[in-house]
């Protein structure tokens, strides 16, 4: 946990946390400061997310100590960017919600995002191909596949947990803001991530007892 | 669901070889040396090919390194 040592990005953390989590009850409390809690709440997101972003890119790969766990600093790496993703979406999501924009222009923006992110992937799935010398042993890769199938069942779970549980207290005839949508999302995404990250962590753990 | 274990002498054959470190093996095998730690605790049954690049690390056969329980 050396990185939570540096102290501007602390501060800095902790500013966007209490920020984010400042908000949130403000968002579900009808009435009161209905604008402020989305607002409040996703400056602090896009503080963390700025922060989590300056960190990682700040540790340069000469910082890696010669036999450092492979496993834990992938999990580690993983665990922190999709905190970053989900916290940077939450903030996308929330202010395009607080903005209420929509139409083509929209249509049109979310389409490259999501083009972008495709044309992303087939990148750094040709480049893993050409890795000469494999990143993982045959440990490794089958806790990393065990962590992975962990982490999905428990997206499963929480899809059709999610389901139910809105479909039981709405209804089939009910209606939900669009915003609640991506929000689900993201949630069972940092719930599955999360879940995947300590079950590595635990695996790591493990192997260095 | 198979309740084989898989024994080995990976330890005894580490101090007999010179007193060989685990990071030693784990580079002479081509893997991690917390996948040598796993093994040698018995916590991780190893493929086939690494089995047999243990083995030959300490210039054994398969069989005098890895027994089955």
């Amino acid at each position: 946990m050396n990185w939570l040592k540096d102290k501007t990005f602390r501060i800095l953390f902790l500013i966007g946390i209490a920020l984010f989590l400042g908000g949130m009850p403000l968002i579900f409390v009808s009435g009161i400061g209905s604008r402020i809690g989305p607002f409040i709440s996703m400056t602090g997101g896009g503080v963390i997310g700025i922060a989590i972003a300056l960190k990682m890119q700040s540790r340069s790969k000469a910082d890696r100590k010669p036999h450092e766990n492979n496993l834990k600093r992938k999990a580690w790496k993983e665990f922190l960017s999709l905190v970053a993703f989900s916290v940077f979406g939450f903030f996308i999501y929330g202010f395009l919600t607080y903005t209420d924009v929509k139409g083509i222009p929209m249509l049109i923006g979310c389409l490259v995002m999501v083009a972008s992110m495709g044309i992303g992937i087939v990148i750094s799935i040709f480049n893993k191909k050409k890795q000469p010398i494999p990143e993982f042993d045959e440990r490794e890769f089958y806790l990393l596949q065990r962590a992975a199938s962990i982490g999905s069942s428990c997206f499963m779970f929480y899809a059709v947990a999610a389901m139910l549980i809105a479909f039981s207290l709405i209804g089939g005839r009910g209606s939900v803001p669009m915003w609640s949508i991506p929000a689900a999302l993201y949630t069972g995404l940092l719930f599955s991530g999360t879940v995947q990250f300590l079950v590595l962590i635990h695996y790591t753990k493990e192997s260095d007892e | 669901m198979s309740k084989d274990r898989l024994n080995n002498n990976i330890r005894r054959l580490r101090f007999d070889a010179d007193e060989m470190t685990q990071q030693h093996l784990a580079d002479k095998v081509g893997v991690t040396r917390q996948t040598i730690i796993a093994t040698e605790q018995g916590r991780y049954a190893p493929s086939l090919p690494l089995a047999i690049k243990i083995a030959r690390a300490f210039g054994k056969t398969v069989e005098e390194v890895f027994q089955l329980e």
